[in-house]
């Protein structure tokens, strides 16, 4: 189904759309990250996310608990989650498993979800607001302070993630464990605890990303899984070895997908993200499907 | 390098195709069925004994979405049915005989649905369907059920296809949308003139029967439908809200989730358009008002079933009833879980022996049943609709007030 496709309404479409890709790309710093130091993939990511703002909704909603307050402790349950993820259940994956951390994390996703609907319920929830409802028009769009705060969290997040591993000792032995966990262990980098670290930093980001979508949208125990889905394919497209291509797929993807359900209708934004992954399979250069370490942080 | 990055790609692909089923799976997808109109089990022998019948119990059974993004209606559509059998079951009983009820998760999924029905019907032998919820799901079993001429008895499943004899073993309890729209679009067109009116719908059978319900209302009248087709789990309402906003529409219909219908309503609010709206009967359950009624100030909704206020002593019956079984305060859903198993009950009551042959000559008997909670309940050898009519109510605050009580659609 069309629309009417006049300019003010497809700039404020697309800037919705940005919106939500720097969303996507915030999450998407949290997967890299955690795929260049442990080379899994974490389908439960996404829950740890949820966790946190389904915790912190619970803590705020039913337990009374100042919003702030609850945000911290949702976001500290967060970055307990996903490292215990890794610690209990990703290290344990013996070498040469390939495929076994996508099903025991797929199990994950299943028992974080539960729990959370066992602990909270199953309803869906309307979130804190940070700064959703109070806008200003900027020629002729309206702009909210949630979205200029998702926009500029993206650009710091990226900025200071990118400078962080490629100016700092810390990025140095973060990029050599990424390389090699037994030469860099024996170069003197304590690996564990870097790793520990790198997944308790994706846990945080999955709970900044959990609060901000649920402000924008509601609050359940499923509500961040068509996220992830998008997040995965930008990273797919992308590259899960590369640093700042795959971020600016991710943000790129918001911004065709709103496209796409403006001009072609709601139903079309999901079928079109799923035809550009085709279309870039297809017609993208092998050199930049294969080639690892171009454009690598 | 180059067969290692492509090993790892072929596990990206994996874990997007995992993620995206997963996510298929939780969000539903739209059935339609077809078929004619033989098939019911029609035959009574009141010395038959069906499946799932001994001497001492009943097993019936349904399948729900206990889990997932529809699960709050399932799991409170449960509760309900659970209720009113635990206390039936207490009173003695129904023809001498306990009730087992057996209830599966879909997740709100018709696959999965179409599987646990199986078990319940080839493994467990049920004796009958007590209820469900759920529209995709449902319609996923319908022709199992047609298959296996098994009678089921107000399903929560809203839709053309159903309450006809096109499927003459199912016994619908509910309007379905065509009738809920084209009632709730007269009641918006009698309040005052209106140019354009939007419809936001779940796509497939679910939008497309509201639709038809509106267009039957608009019908002569010069107004304009605009009709957006949404799919459940949508992360960016802004292209929805600035189409809705870019129509003009005087009036926007919405047959949503809650989560959807709360995050469109966001969108709305944040770009700055307020129209006034309209909505499903599900927007008048007591869990949508308290999270969401602050963005649904004034909006009106269908009322399939009583308000649990209302003074009409079998539904202060039903409340007191409920808060004895349960300990607590019953929702819209709890209410529709307990009007299934009482119609089911009724049926089973009625029946001259307990064979489904002899349900089905049962349901068939039913004529104006009054349960307090639904309109008159009448069921006849060549209907299945159950009732046709709905009540009218709006969110004022944190309350619904019932603005019409239900009106037949005359059909």
């Amino acid at each position: 189904m069309g629309a009417d496709t006049s300019a003010g309404g497809l700039t404020q479409v697309l800037w919705g759309g940005l919106t939500v890709g720097c969303l996507y790309a915030v999450l998407l710093l949290g997967v890299l990250i955690v795929f260049q130091v442990s080379k899994s993939i974490n389908f439960a990511y996404g829950q740890v996310g949820m966790v946190a703002a389904l915790g912190g909704w619970y803590l705020a909603s039913a337990a009374g608990l100042p919003i702030w307050s609850a945000l911290i402790i949702g976001a500290a349950a967060a970055v307990l989650v996903n490292s215990a993820i890794d610690f209990v259940a990703i290290r344990r994956i013996p070498e040469g498993r390939p495929g076994l951390d996508l099903v025991v994390t797929l199990g994950l996703f299943l028992l974080l979800t539960a729990v959370m609907q066992q602990l909270v319920d199953a309803n869906s929830h309307t979130f804190a607001s940070l700064g959703s409802d109070t806008s200003t028009v900027v020629g002729g769009v309206v702009v909210s302070v949630n979205d200029v705060f998702v926009i500029a969290l993206t650009l710091v997040l990226v900025t200071v993630a990118h400078l962080l591993l490629t100016r700092t000792s810390l990025g140095t032995s973060l990029r050599a464990s990424a390389e090699d966990a037994t030469i860099a262990s024996a170069a003197g980098v304590n690996v564990l605890r870097l790793r520990t670290g790198v997944w308790a930093v994706a846990g945080l980001l999955a709970a900044v990303v959990g609060y901000l979508v649920a402000s924008r949208l509601s609050v359940d125990a499923f509500y961040m899984t068509p996220i992830l889905v998008k997040v995965f394919i930008a990273g797919m497209i992308g590259g899960l070895d590369r640093f700042l291509a795959p971020l600016l797929v991710a943000v790129l993807l918001g911004v065709y997908e709103a496209g796409a359900a403006f001009l072609l209708g709601a139903s079309a934004g999901t079928p079109a993200v799923f035809l550009l992954i085709i279309v870039a399979l297809a017609v993208m250069p092998r050199r930049f499907m294969n080639e690892r370490s171009e454009v690598r942080a | 390098m180059g067969l290692r990055t492509a090993h790892r790609r072929a596990r990206l692909a994996a874990a997007a195709t995992g993620i995206t089923l997963l996510a298929a799976g939780c969000g539903g997808a739209t059935t339609s069925t077809t078929g004619d109109a033989a098939g019911a089990a029609t035959t009574c022998d009141p010395k038959a004994v069906g499946p799932g019948v001994t001497d001492k119990e009943i097993l019936l059974g349904t399948t729900m979405p206990l889990t997932g993004s529809a699960a709050a209606g399932g799991l409170g559509t449960k509760e309900g049915q659970e209720a009113f059998y635990s206390k039936l079951n207490k009173e003695g009983g129904v023809q001498g005989r306990t009730i087992k009820l057996t209830v599966l998760d879909d997740a709100y999924d018709p696959s999965q649905a179409q599987k646990q029905m199986r078990q319940l019907v080839e493994r467990d032998k049920i004796f009958a369907v007590s209820g469900g919820e759920g529209t995709p799901n449902f319609l996923g079993v319908v022709p199992y059920l047609k298959r296996q001429k098994v009678p089921a008895i107000a399903p929560y499943a809203p839709s053309d296809t159903l309450g006809n004899m096109t499927n003459p073993d199912v016994f619908m309890a509910t309007v379905d949308y065509i009738q809920e729209f084209d009632l709730l679009t007269g009641y918006v067109l009698k309040q005052g003139p209106a140019k354009k009116v939007a419809l936001v719908g779940v796509a497939g059978n679910v939008g497309d029967n509201a639709k038809a319900g509106m267009e039957k209302a608009l019908a002569g009248k010069g107004v304009e439908l605009l009709y957006i087709p949404e799919t459940p789990g949508t992360t960016d309402f802004t292209p929805i809200a600035s189409q809705l906003k870019q129509s003009g529409a005087d009036w926007v219909f919405l047959i949503l989730t809650n989560a959807d219908t709360g995050g469109l309503l966001q969108a709305v609010s944040r770009i700055g358009y307020t129209p006034k709206t309209a909505a499903w009967a599900g927007m008048s359950d007591d869990s949508y008002i308290k999270e969401f009624g602050a963005l649904s100030q004034n909006m009106i909704v269908a009322l399939e079933t009583a308000s649990l206020a209302s003074s009409n002593p079998k539904v202060q019956q039903f409340v007191r009833d409920f808060k004895a079984e349960t300990g607590q305060e019953p929702t819209k859903f709890n209410q529709l879980g307990w009007v299934q198993a009482q119609l089911t009950t009724e049926a089973l009551k009625r029946a001259k022996g307990l064979s489904r042959g002899c349900l089905v000559e049962a349901l068939e008997s039913v004529s104006g049943f009054e349960t307090g909670i639904l309109p008159p309940v009448t069921w006849g050898k060549d209907d299945r609709a159950g009732v046709d009519a709905v009540g009218i109510g709006q969110i004022k605050g944190d309350k619904l007030v019932v603005l019409e009580e239900t009106t037949s659609s005359g059909k």
